[in-house]
This record gives structure tokens, C-alpha cells and sequence, in this order.
């Protein structure tokens, strides 16, 4: 392991500042990367999200896990590891079926 | 005169055809009913129904929740939250009348009937209450499209042993036009299909077959016993007679279901009191038990 390794080892064990990459994936299967602080509200991530690929934020639904992510969400609050993948979906309606 | 080949080559090929696919197709009962036995079935059929139907759902709330509901109908913005799902002013006004239901309105009566397992009382005779896990609805839609391993759903039960519960519900969205009921029934060693039309069935059962022999062999190290387990496409699920109730019919299949009832007493004369009845459950985050 090189000096650099461990040093990013160590941050994230210890620093609970240290960044973390989180990859967003839409139900289309793009991937968006962002790279945020463990102790960052994940509603950031969110409004960032969606502005970028220009869509309400009321009418997408951010899952880690299947767990639906609410807004005072962090990271750290739901064990996030680094490279973990947050999924996006849809809102989904139904009636009856034409 | 001499027979005509190209004839005779293709009724035979759609006779072997046929054959072929007859081959394939679980065996089908040879004798053929006649009418005398269809009126019977029938009759049968409408008797049980009738039977069901004993207990009937009131046409109203009391007078001051049904003022509940109007209020909730006007509150702006979040209007109530329970475990991680929240529903807000637009989304309950799709429990209006004729208004399809969508994915927040779903989770969230999902989340109520996994509250109301968690608290339940096993040990008391009386209750009725299942061991029951309801799955998202967007479970279905990982499931179908990106399959059990792609869809990383392993992850989604991190902390829920599926192979320990009575029953597993999940609202099945199909094209973003119906929704319908299904459920792992691991009581009666089912999978289980609700449709208010009629028309899903056997492919969500299969489906979920799949998904139980993929979570079994990820999570127990070995394949799954699926010895004594059927698929049970409900012919008798009470149907709604327009194109918008369906919401309403799946999250009743589903509340009905974890209480191990699938003989559901309501039908689409109930479904106004129904959305009703929804509002003032989300908006108070407690389910209702009028039956």
C-alpha cells in the first residue's frame, strides 16, 4: 500500500469531513459522479442532481439501497462507504391500463 | 387430380405446430364442461362472493374525520410522515375521486402496514396480523428492468430477512398505467397475483420466483427449497369498473393481505369511502380497521 493509500485510509476512518464518491444513477442507466462530505445533507446532492439534468426534484426519488433518502439524510447517517451508488426513479402513477 | 401439396404442407405444419406447443403447455384437463356445470360454477362463484360481502364497508366516515379529511385536502406542503416515506398536498389530492394514485401515495400506505407489523402483538390470539414485509414500488420496476443483480437488490433487504416473514407485499406497476397486487406468500408457499383487471398474473408470479431463488441463494448460500409452492392468480380479486381505481384496489389487496385475509371484502361501491378512509390514515399515519 503506498504512502497516499494510507493516508486516504486513515481520513476516512477518522475524519468524518473527509469526501466520499457517491455515483447517481437515473432508471435510464446514466451515471452521474459527485464527490461530497460525509456530513453533507444529501438534499444538496439532490438540488445539484436534479438542476443537472434539469428536472423538478419533486418529481424524482432518490433511493440508497431501496431506502427512500429524505432530506436531513447524510452519508454518514445512512453508512455510506465510498463509491457507493444512490438510485434514481421516477415518479410512477397508474390507473387502469389502456 | 392430384392433391395440392403446398396445401397439405401447411396444415401440417400448423397441426405439428400445434402439437408442438401443446407438448410444451402444462397439461390441460380433457373433459369440457357443460353448461349445467358452468351455471353450477357460477352460482358457486357469485355465492362466495355473496359470502365475502357479509361484511360490509360503511359509505362514510364519522362526521368529524370526514372534516379531517377536507382540512388535509387544503393543507399546503408536507402534509404527514411515517418511517422514510412522506406524502405531500399533490399527492393526496390524487385520492380524489377518478384521480390515478402514484408511487408516494403507495409507499406510504406500504410504510403504515410495515409499522403496524413491527408493532403487532404476536402473542395475541386475536390479532390477526401477519408477519408481513412490504417492499417498495419501486422493487418491481429494479426488478424488471436491471434483474436481481444489476439492480443491486440484495442490498435492499440488508436488513430484513425475507425468509423469516409470513408474507411478502409488493405493488406491482406495469407500464405507468396499472397498478395490481402481488405478494411471496411464504404461510401458503404462494406467489401471489391481485388484479383489479384481470389481466396480470402468471409473469408476476414467475417473476417473483425468480427473485426468491436469486435472494435465497445470496443470502442462504444455497438454492431454495421450492418444493409445495404454487402460483395463485386470484380469479376472484374484486374488479373496478373504470380507469382509475386500480390504486385504491392494490393498496386494499395489500392492507387486506397482511392481516392473512385473501377474500377481500371490498368492491368498487366502496372505493369513495375507500380514498377517503386513505386520507385520513396517511394524513394521521395510523390505519383504520372498520371491518
Amino acid at each position: 500500500m503506498s504512502d497516499e493509500e494510507q493516508n486516504t485510509q486513515d481520513i476516512k476512518a477518522e475524519d468524518p469531513n473527509a469526501p466520499i464518491n457517491v455515483k447517481v444513477v437515473s432508471a435510464s442507466g446514466e451515471e452521474v459522479f459527485f464527490k461530497i462530505k460525509r456530513s453533507t445533507k444529501l438534499s444538496k446532492l439532490q438540488g445539484a442532481y436534479a438542476s443537472k439534468v434539469g428536472k423538478d426534484v419533486s418529481s424524482i426519488r432518490f433511493l440508497y439501497d431501496g431506502s427512500r433518502i429524505q432530506d436531513d439524510d447524510t452519508p454518514s447517517s445512512l453508512d455510506m462507504e465510498d463509491n457507493d451508488t444512490i438510485d434514481v426513479m421516477v415518479e410512477q402513477v397508474g390507473g387502469s391500463r389502456s | 387430380m392430384w392433391p395440392d401439396f403446398a396445401d397439405m404442407r401447411k396444415s401440417l405444419a400448423v397441426y405439428f405446430d400445434k402439437v408442438a406447443k401443446t407438448h410444451n403447455e402444462p397439461k390441460v384437463n380433457e373433459w369440457a364442461p357443460t353448461l349445467e356445470h358452468l351455471n353450477k360454477k357460477l352460482r358457486d362463484r357469485r355465492a362466495a362472493i355473496d359470502r365475502q360481502r357479509q361484511v360490509k364497508l360503511p359509505d362514510s366516515l364519522p362526521d368529524e374525520d370526514e372534516q379531517a379529511v377536507e382540512r388535509l385536502f387544503k393543507t399546503p406542503g408536507v402534509i404527514s410522515k411515517c418511517a422514510r416515506e412522506q406524502v405531500t398536498n399533490s399527492d393526496i389530492r390524487r385520492l380524489l375521486p377518478r384521480s390515478w394514485l402514484n408511487d408516494e401515495i403507495i409507499n406510504f400506505y406500504g410504510a403504515m402496514l410495515n409499522e403496524r407489523s413491527d408493532k403487532r402483538d404476536a402473542k395475541d390470539p386475536r390479532s390477526k396480523l401477519l408477519n408481513a414485509y412490504y417492499l417498495s414500488t419501486f422493487f418491481w420496476a429494479k426488478l424488471v428492468k436491471d434483474g436481481y443483480e444489476k439492480g443491486r437488490l440484495s442490498k435492499w433487504t440488508k436488513k430484513v430477512d425475507i425468509f423469516s416473514k409470513d408474507v411478502i407485499l409488493i405493488p406491482v406497476n406495469h407500464r405507468n398505467q396499472h397498478w395490481t397486487a402481488a405478494a411471496i406468500n411464504f404461510k401458503a408457499k404462494r406467489f401471489e397475483s391481485y388484479d383489479s383487471l384481470n389481466m396480470a398474473g402468471e409473469e408476476v408470479c414467475e417473476r417473483l420466483r425468480e427473485y426468491v431463488a436469486a435472494e435465497h441463494l445470496n443470502k442462504k448460500k444455497k438454492p431454495f427449497d421450492f418444493t409445495g409452492w404454487k402460483s395463485h392468480v386470484a380469479e376472484d380479486t374484486p374488479q373496478q369498473e373504470n380507469g382509475y381505481d386500480c390504486g385504491v384496489f392494490t393498496c386494499q389487496a395489500l392492507e387486506s393481505l397482511s392481516r392473512g385475509e385473501d377474500k377481500f371484502i371490498f368492491s368498487q361501491k366502496d372505493m369513495m369511502y375507500l380514498r377517503r378512509r386513505m386520507v385520513w390514515e396517511i394524513g394521521h399515519a395510523q390505519l383504520r380497521q372498520d371491518a
